[in-house]
């Protein structure tokens, strides 16, 4: 396998996409090559940032589905 | 019944075959992935709800009809429906949106949403709403992509499937995406912390 990796390889390296042969071939090139490992690092850290955006739907939300979900459940039984 | 080792595809068969309950834990397992990946897109709380909402309900009709066909990918499913909902919004919306889509490109081409002022916005403390600002300015495409991976959780594979892109379009748009918002973030000066 070739070590030349690009940066779209070390995007799906860091998002668990390589095959267990990539990954290790990364791994060791990110030893010795330093401005791929620079640019490993700046994804890491961007990630850690975007990992930092969490959001939740209201319980309201999923009670209303919920809800849907279980009417329909009768109204389908009853038409049975 | 213990449901944190059954897959999405059995909760999905029990579902169908009446357990309810299986349906709130698929909600449950989700929500939070699916409910981030749709505010991120539209950035309003309220439409997202209203969208959430909407995409379960749409799930609901369409395994009562027998019609989910997609057993092993749940979430790309959800998501689909949830983008197309979000789509369906901005049409209809009085919000200016040019979508082009006709070769896959820039679905959400331009978004001309109420003004908003984004340095009183980037002087927030809060760094999650912060970051969401900062998603806002990239390109349609890119923040399309990098929702759909960061936070749905889909695959570089099923991003180019469901955006129609080649999947080295749709790792190039991801790579921009990451890089712009590290510029963004550095030209801001944010404290990475």
């Amino acid at each position: 396998m070739s070590n030349t990796f690009t940066e779209t390889d070390i995007l799906r390296y860091l998002y668990g996409e390589t095959t267990p042969a990539e990954n290790k071939a990364i791994a060791e090139e990110l030893k010795k090559n330093i401005n791929l490992r620079s640019y490993y690092d700046r994804m890491v850290e961007t990630q850690k940032e975007l990992e930092k955006v969490f959001e939740e739907p209201d319980p309201t939300s999923v009670n209303i589905i919920l809800e849907y979900s279980q009417a329909t459940h009768h109204d389908s039984l009853e038409h049975h | 019944m213990k449901f944190n080792h059954i897959s999405d595809r059995e909760l999905l068969q029990h579902y169908v075959q009446g357990n309810e309950a299986c349906l709130e834990m698929l909600i449950k397992r989700h929500k939070n992935k699916v409910f981030t990946s749709i505010y991120l897109i539209v950035q309003d709380r309220y439409i997202a709800e209203d969208i959430f909402q909407e995409t379960f309900i749409k799930v609901v009709q369409v395994m009562r009809s027998g019609k989910y066909k997609e057993e092993d990918k749940f979430v790309p499913w959800v998501m689909r429906i949830a983008r197309n909902m979000a789509i369906d919004y901005f049409r209809k919306s009085k919000r200016n949106v040019m979508i082009t889509g006709e070769d896959g490109e820039d679905i959400f081409a331009r978004m001309e949403i109420a003004e908003m002022n984004r340095e009183e916005t980037l002087i927030s403390n809060q760094t999650n709403k912060t970051v969401r600002q900062l998603i806002e300015m990239l390109p349609e495409e890119q923040k399309m992509v990098l929702v759909l991976r960061q936070y749905a959780g889909l695959s570089f594979k099923e991003i180019a499937a469901m955006t129609d892109v080649s999947i080295n379009t749709a790792l190039g748009r991801m790579r921009y995406a990451l890089t712009n918002l590290r510029k963004l973030i550095m030209e801001k000066e944010l404290n990475l912390q």
